[in-house]
């Protein structure tokens, strides 16, 4: 009797974890020490009560930016984004990121764009489910700034890019010749 | 009549009359008199006031209740839509973020092809 016990606790304890893993939410780090050391840092959770809220506060009017928002949004469950800007380069460790990269060997997870320089390694994973995709992640590791980004449900990328350059984000203009970074 | 006799017809007619030593005070009865007609009975007075007690303190706690529930949803109001501005901003904040991750990405890749070609 105590060796099913012992069996089901971990087992009931772990559901909601398993329950979040599998439906494209990751599982972010307590970053407090982190975000003590930044000079700047974003710590943004949108449940989907939140998402829905700050919704209803997006102007309907279809001519407004609000509106390729409020579409692009429309398939979402939660948005989270943790952000961190040092003064000075190495204030993070690998360790931090890896707790977040080890959720992404997951089944379901693809490694949909992965880019690696001296400067910044950008990668972006997203969840399949089937034919569709029910979430993303994106890791921006740079020496001075690191920025986890995790959105739950159906994004379409290339609305996401379209947005850059409409709530005061400078354009980055794709040229043959590289682009501003 | 000639002119005398109305001079003196008048003069005796508006003569000076002494009004008595008891006029102030007739005066002065006359109008307690008239004060004390026009004042409602005392029985119809407390029944009255009675009356406005007995409703003026629930008037009173309902104008309280009504203005304290009006104080709470105009709170509840005001914090609900600074709550959706504030998470308004935050989506904002965040899209953009995401965005200019995804742009990033798509630069990097862009300026490797470029390299490559």
């Amino acid at each position: 009797m105590r060796f099913r016990f012992v069996l089901i606790m971990p087992t009931l304890l772990l559901l909601p974890l398993l329950a979040q893993a599998q439906s494209g939410r990751l599982v972010l780090p307590d970053f407090s020490d982190l975000a003590r050391k930044a000079s700047q840092s974003v710590n943004i959770s949108l449940d989907p009560s939140m998402l829905g809220l700050a919704g209803a506060f997006l102007n309907a009017d279809p001519r407004s930016s609000d509106s390729d928002v409020k579409s692009l949004i429309s398939g979402l469950q939660g948005i989270y984004v943790r952000s961190y800007t040092f003064e000075r380069a190495g204030a993070y460790s690998r360790a931090d990121v890896e707790a977040v990269r080890a959720q992404l060997t997951a089944p379901g997870w693809v490694s949909l764009v992965s880019t690696h320089d001296r400067q910044d390694d950008v990668d972006i994973y997203v969840r399949r489910n089937g034919q569709r995709t029910d979430g993303m992640a994106i890791i921006s590791a740079e020496p001075k700034e690191l920025t986890i980004v995790n959105i739950v449900g159906e994004i379409d990328l290339a609305k996401l890019a379209q947005l850059q350059g409409k709530f005061g984000v400078p354009s980055i203009n794709f040229g043959s010749s590289g682009a501003a970074r | 009549m000639t002119d005398k006799e109305l001079e003196q017809a008048l003069r005796g007619a508006l003569r000076p009359r002494d009004p008595g030593a008891d006029f102030a005070d007739s005066v002065m009865a006359r109008l307690d008199a008239e004060r004390c007609s026009s004042r409602v009975p005392p029985a119809i007075q407390t029944a009255a006031r009675r009356r406005l007690y007995r409703w003026s303190l629930p008037a009173a706690l309902a104008a309280c209740a009504l203005a304290a529930i009006g104080l709470v949803h105009w709170r509840n109001e005001t914090a609900a839509r600074e709550r959706g501005v504030e998470a308004r901003a935050q989506l904002l904040q965040a899209l953009s973020i995401a965005s200019a991750q995804v742009s990033d990405a798509r630069a990097a890749i862009l300026r490797d092809e470029g390299q490559l070609e």
